[in-house]
């Protein structure tokens, strides 16, 4: 407590603080604990000192600091306390007592404090005695941020003073309204007491031109302050204003906007969300986003790539929609990265459902169109066809002698070409028979025996060959149709006495990472492709045969092969000695679930 | 000017069609020629002066249009008659008509018997057209 000695020196204490009437309930505020120890202890000292008794209910450093002062200051506190005429008591504890469910409470009160006083005062000896007490329970209080309590405990204290007369010193720090909401309880505790002593950085001040000097310089810091918070408020008022603007046009945004966290739940989305997914906000906010993905893939590979710190944009997705259906979103997002790690996502969602769907009306309405250009063209090729054989006819019936029979035999012809024509086209599109499991094989053989009459007129060498046949699903007519049209070709490039080699086998798609299928290569020793037809060799109507082909074939080959999930493909040279064609379909061997889904007409 | 005297030149690419169609009209006792493509057909007409061109449009190289409009400039007097079959001919004769010329078609296939008249009336007109002059 060496200390406390310069203390005591360095911070004198104007004397009018200090000397206080008798029955007076004064308010002491500090910001030093020394201060406030010194002013209590010539306060309380001064009481000891001419022989009236001191009441201290302290904490317990205040109250052995007060001793401490006071026997420096030359009272004999030890003696004091013997004759009962100096009593401390503890806070915290003398609180409790007269504290019920956290409010003072007045009969008790009345009856602890008042016999602590009216025995002080008994101790004196001294019918006029008067009782210098300082109380801090009410500081206590206030600490507890219960200053509606504290300022209820004044008044109590006022209420004991009418009844014994003392002089009541309270003391609160100045820290302990440092907030500007505070001064409605600073001014009732102000109000409870009858004086008020300011803290010492005013009652130092020694001359009156000083206080006067230091008042006007803290109103003026007053004012400033009071300006400043009104500015302040304002800020706070318009950036408030701004932040429900903004949560507003987000709430309201004619995107979807949502935030998701690291647990893969919605932290938050607006209006456009829910409205299009027609969840309430307890339906979606905190659930996990991938409930929401109607395609747990495409929301799997959506959040490895937020994880990548990658800014998605135009990500398509399909949400699920609260009544079953599904919406086609387009997303961007990227993630809210702080100190290296995820915080969440900011996303934005735009309904492409209905745009999509007219994405597909406009293929649709594409096929259609294209099916129409078909059958113009087909009606065209069967009216040259038509036309020619109602000449034919017409000369053949007026015709006077025989030579009748041989424009018939021309118009027989013409009409088989018709009948062909129809059968590769109308036919095709009726999707004739069932899927079953067929052997390509067999099929092969049994063409080539149908062909045997023209292979040998030719003198062709047709070689099949088996490396593995297995089952495939397939409709048995359109594969001999595909079949029955390459082996044709091939009979047709060739001169007299080529040579046709058929091949089947079991294979994978082009790349082994393919499904599993077989795999028919029929190479011919013929002409080949010139270059220039290569390209359009699979185009509806492109013909080379002009006398005999219709220019469907290839064409059809090429759909009934894409129609099973196939592939055709072709390699043919035109150079001397070794001139050829080779034409490969791969099939894959399909389940009958995935013949059913494939096999729709061409045409739907 | 009788039957027996008029020429008709008969332009597709189609061979039957064009040698069956003269043979029909030689038998009704016109003169014909044929040619299998537009070019030819040209060609053949400034040979062959006919009265009357009975084309295809659609044809590989030089269309029935293009030919026919040839002819026309440096044939005023032949008259000609266009037979498709083709929707897209529509829009070809559409967009001729938009350059000033415009012919007659018949749609393929035409009855032998309706063509034999519709010629026989052609040229009829154009006789008239003729002595009038």
């Amino acid at each position: 407590m060496s200390s406390s000695t310069s203390a005591t020196s360095s911070i004198p204490i104007a004397p009018m603080w200090n000397s206080l009437e008798p029955g007076s309930h004064s308010v002491q505020f500090y910001r030093k604990d020394e201060f406030l120890v010194d002013a209590l202890s010539r306060f309380l000292g001064s009481a000891l000192g001419s022989g009236d008794a001191a009441v201290v209910i302290a904490t317990k450093s205040h109250r052995e600091q007060i001793a401490q002062f006071m026997k420096l200051r030359g009272l004999d506190i030890a003696l004091a306390m013997r004759q009962r005429r100096y009593v401390a008591l503890d806070a915290a504890e003398t609180l409790d007592k007269v504290v019920v469910a956290g409010w003072p409470d007045a009969e008790r009160f009345m009856a602890v404090i008042g016999e602590i006083i009216g025995d002080a005062r008994a101790a004196t000896k001294r019918a006029d005695a008067q009782v210098a007490a300082f109380g801090e329970m009410v500081a206590l209080l206030c600490a507890e941020g219960k200053s509606d309590a504290a300022v209820v405990l004044e008044h109590l204290w006022n209420d004991l003073a009418s009844l014994h007369s003392f002089s009541l010193r309270c003391a609160y720090p100045m820290n302990a309204f440092s907030r500007s909401g505070q001064g409605d309880s600073f001014d009732k505790i102000c109000a409870a007491h009858s004086h008020v002593i300011p803290s010492e950085r005013f009652t130092v001040l020694a001359s009156e031109q000083e206080q006067l000097r230091t008042i006007s310089h803290l109103e003026q810091k007053a004012e400033a302050l009071d300006a400043e918070v009104a500015e302040r408020k304002k800020i706070e008022l318009s950036l408030m204003r701004r932040e429900a603007e903004f949560s507003d046009l987000l709430e309201n945004a004619a995107v979807g906007v949502q935030q998701v966290g690291p647990d893969q739940r919605i932290v938050w989305a607006n209006r456009y969300v829910m409205a299009l997914l027609g969840y309430s906000a307890e339906e979606y906010i905190r659930h996990e986003l991938a409930e929401f993905h109607a395609r747990q893939e495409i929301f799997k590979d959506f959040w490895e790539r937020l994880m990548n710190r990658e800014n998605i944009s135009d990500f398509e997705a399909e949400l699920r929609c609260r009544d079953g259906s599904v919406k086609h979103v387009l997303i961007h997002s990227n993630g809210l990265w702080e100190n290296g790690r995820f915080v969440r996502t900011r996303c934005f969602l735009r309904d492409m459902t209905e745009h999509r769907q007219m994405e597909l009306a406009l293929i649709q309405s594409e096929k259609l169109a294209s099916v129409g250009r078909l059958a113009a063209t087909v009606a065209h090729e069967i009216n040259n066809p038509l036309a020619s054989v109602m000449n034919l006819v017409y000369l053949a019936q007026n015709q006077p002698g025989g030579a009748g029979s041989s424009y018939l035999q021309e118009a027989q012809e013409e009409l088989e070409r018709i009948a062909h024509l129809t059968k590769q086209t109308l036919g095709f599109y009726r999707s004739e028979s069932a899927i079953v499991p067929v052997r390509l094989g067999s099929i092969i053989r049994s063409l080539a025996s149908m062909l045997s009459p023209k292979v040998s007129n030719k003198r062709v060498t047709l070689l099949v060959e088996d490396a593995g046949d297995p089952e495939i699903r397939t409709a048995p007519g359109e594969i001999r149709q595909l079949f029955s049209n390459l082996l044709s070709n091939s009979l047709d490039a060739l001169d007299m006495g080529g040579v046709i080699r058929v091949r089947i086998s079991e294979a994978r798609e082009w790349n082994n990472g393919g499904p599993p299928g077989v795999r028919v290569t029929i190479a011919d020793s013929g002409c080949g492709i010139p270059a220039e037809h290569r390209a359009h060799l699979f185009e509806p109507f492109f013909t080379t045969k002009k006398e005999v082909g219709t220019g469907l074939g290839l064409w059809v080959c090429k759909r009934i092969a894409e129609k099973y999930q196939g592939t055709i493909h072709f390699r043919s040279s035109t150079r001397a000695e070794q001139s050829g064609t080779v034409f490969s379909v791969f099939l894959p061997l399909l389940t009958a679930e995935t013949a059913g889904n494939s096999a729709k007409p061409l045409a739907a | 000017m009788s039957a027996m005297e008029h020429r008709i030149l008969i332009v597709d690419d189609e061979r039957r069609i064009a040698d069956t169609s003269a043979l029909i009209l030689q038998s009704a006792g016109y003169h014909t020629q044929t040619a299998y493509d537009g070019a030819a057909g040209l060609t053949r007409c400034r040979e062959f002066h006919p009265d009357l061109v009975l084309t295809d449009v659609v044809m590989p190289g030089m269309s029935g249009i293009e030919m026919a409009i040839a002819i026309r400039q440096e044939f005023p007097g032949c008259t000609i008659l266009l037979i498709s079959g083709q929707a897209a001919t529509a829009d070809m004769l559409e967009s001729a008509r938009r350059e000033g010329h415009s012919f007659e078609l018949l749609a393929k296939p035409v009855h032998p018997t309706t063509l034999l008249q519709r010629v026989a009336q052609i040229l009829k007109d154009s006789d008239r057209v003729t002595a009038t002059k």
